[in-house]
C-alpha cells in the first residue's frame, strides 16, 4: 500500500493550498495496523484525521484548544445540514485495502471542503448547536448500548 | 516505611526496621491497630493471612475487594512484617476464588493522571504499579486491555503495561474486512476468557459508526459488560 501520510496529504491538500494550513504532527504506525494520524492547523483551526484499523475518522475545532474538546466532522454535518446522510457509512465494491483507504479519504475530504467550511475558516460561532448534536448522539449510543446489555444479540 | 514508625517499641525486636528484619520465629506479631504476644504458635505468616483475610473480608462487604495498590500504607506494612510480599497478596487475593474485582479502580486515577499534567510521573509511578500487580505475576493473571480510537490506546497502554489488539500492517491490509473483523473479535473473546480488564482510553462517545472501537464495545455490551460510573472501564457480567 502507498504511504498513508502521503495519501492523507495529497487528498487533504486544498487545506494547505487554499487555506494556508500546514502539517503539524503526523504519525504512521505499521507495527499497529499502519494506523496514522496527521494534524494540520491554521491560525484559527485544527483538523485532525486519523486511520484506525481500517476506518479514517475526522475531527475538527479551534486551534488554540486541545484536541478532545474539538468536534467529530459527523457532528458538524449533522449540525448545518441534517437531513444529509451519516458521514461515515462506507459503500464500496472493491475488497482491496488501499482502493477502500481512498475511497473513505475522498468521501470525507469532500465533506470536509462542502460541508464544514464555517469551520475551515475559523468561524466557531455554532459551536453551542454542534455541541447539542453531539450530546443528543451521545444519548442515542447509551440508549443502544444498554438495549445490547439488554438483549444480548450481536 | 510509614511515618513515625522508627520511635515505635514494638518493632525494637527487629531494630525498628520489621521488613528487612522480620522475626522469623513468630513471637510477636502486629495487626492493623495492636501488636501481640504469642498466641496459639502461630507464625507471623499464618497471622498475616488472617489479617489479609479479615481485611479482605470487610472490604467484600462493603463491596470492595482490594489488591495490594488498594491498601494503604500501613496495612501493606503490616502485611510485610507478616512476610507477605506483593506478589503473594496479589496471588492470594486472585486465586481466593472470590471473583476478585477491581471495584477500586486503578484505570480511574490513571486517567486523571492521562489529562492532568503530571502524566508521566503518575505514569510512572502506575504503571509500575499496575505492572506488577497484574501483568508480572503467573500467567493466569488478568492482563489490562486497552480499548479505544487510535493513538490514545496505544499511549494509554504503553503508559499502563496494557496490552492492545495488534496486527502488523502488511499482515492487515492482506486480510479481506470479515477476516480483520473476526481476528479482532478473536483477540476479545480470548480476554474475556482469561478474565482480562477492559479500559477505554477514550471515551465510549467517540466510537464512530462503522469503527472497529464501535464493534468492539458492542460486542462486550452483548456479552453483559456494562460501563463503570467513570466511564472509563467495563464492568464484566454478574454471576445468573
Amino acid at each position: 500500500m502507498r504511504n498513508i501520510i502521503e495519501l492523507i496529504t495529497e487528498y487533504f491538500k486544498f487545506l494547505i493550498n487554499e487555506y494556508n494550513y500546514s502539517i503539524v504532527s503526523e504519525e504512521h504506525n505499521p507495527e499497529v495496523m499502519g494506523n496514522a494520524v496527521v494534524i494540520l492547523k491554521s491560525k484559527f483551526t485544527g483538523v485532525i484525521i486519523i486511520l484506525d484499523r481500517g476506518q479514517i475518522s475526522i475531527k475538527i475545532g479551534e486551534a488554540s484548544t486541545p484536541e478532545e474538546e474539538w468536534f467529530d466532522i459527523g457532528d458538524v454535518v449533522k449540525t448545518f445540514y441534517p437531513n444529509l446522510p451519516e458521514v461515515y457509512e462506507f459503500t464500496t465494491a472493491s475488497t482491496n485495502y488501499q482502493d477502500y483507504i481512498e475511497f473513505q479519504l475522498k468521501k470525507l475530504a469532500d465533506i470536509l471542503q462542502d460541508y464544514c467550511l464555517q469551520l475551515i475558516i475559523g468561524d466557531f460561532s455554532m459551536k453551542g448547536k454542534i455541541k447539542e448534536t453531539e450530546t443528543a448522539r451521545v444519548s442515542k449510543m447509551l440508549k443502544r448500548f444498554k438495549n445490547i446489555s439488554k438483549d444480548e444479540k450481536f | 516505611m510509614p511515618e513515625g514508625v522508627q520511635g515505635w517499641d514494638r518493632y525494637a525486636y527487629v531494630n525498628n526496621n520489621p521488613v528487612k528484619y522480620n522475626d522469623p520465629s513468630g513471637h510477636t506479631y502486629c495487626d492493623f491497630g495492636k501488636c501481640h504476644k504469642p498466641t496459639g504458635g502461630k507464625t507471623n505468616f499464618q497471622r498475616a493471612i488472617e489479617i489479609a483475610e479479615t481485611k479482605f473480608n470487610e472490604k467484600e462487604e462493603k463491596g470492595v475487594t482490594t489488591f495490594w495498590w488498594g491498601l494503604d500504607e500501613y496495612e501493606r506494612y503490616t502485611l510485610e512484617v507478616g512476610g507477605w510480599s506483593k506478589g503473594e497478596y496479589n496471588d492470594y487475593i486472585t486465586t481466593s476464588n472470590r471473583n476478585a474485582y477491581l471495584w477500586e479502580d486503578p484505570a480511574f486515577y490513571i486517567s486523571l493522571a492521562v489529562a492532568g499534567g503530571a502524566k508521566l510521573v503518575w505514569g510512572l509511578i502506575l504503571g509500575a504499579s499496575v505492572n506488577n500487580n497484574f501483568l508480572q505475576n503467573p500467567v493466569n493473571q488478568p492482563n489490562i486491555i486497552v480499548l479505544g480510537k487510535y493513538r490514545k490506546y496505544l499511549d494509554v497502554a504503553n503508559i499502563i503495561g496494557g496490552k492492545v489488539f495488534s496486527i502488523p500492517a502488511d499482515v492487515w491490509e492482506s486480510l479481506s474486512p470479515a477476516e480483520r473483523e473476526a481476528l479482532n473479535l478473536q483477540f476479545l473473546d480470548e480476554a474475556i476468557a482469561r478474565g482480562d480488564y477492559f479500559y477505554l482510553a477514550s471515551k465510549w462517545s467517540e466510537a464512530n459508526p462503522g469503527s472497529a472501537y464501535l464493534m468492539e464495545l458492542e460486542y462486550l455490551f452483548s456479552k453483559g459488560y456494562t460501563i463503570s460510573p467513570y466511564q472509563n472501564y467495563l464492568i464484566p457480567p454478574g454471576p445468573k
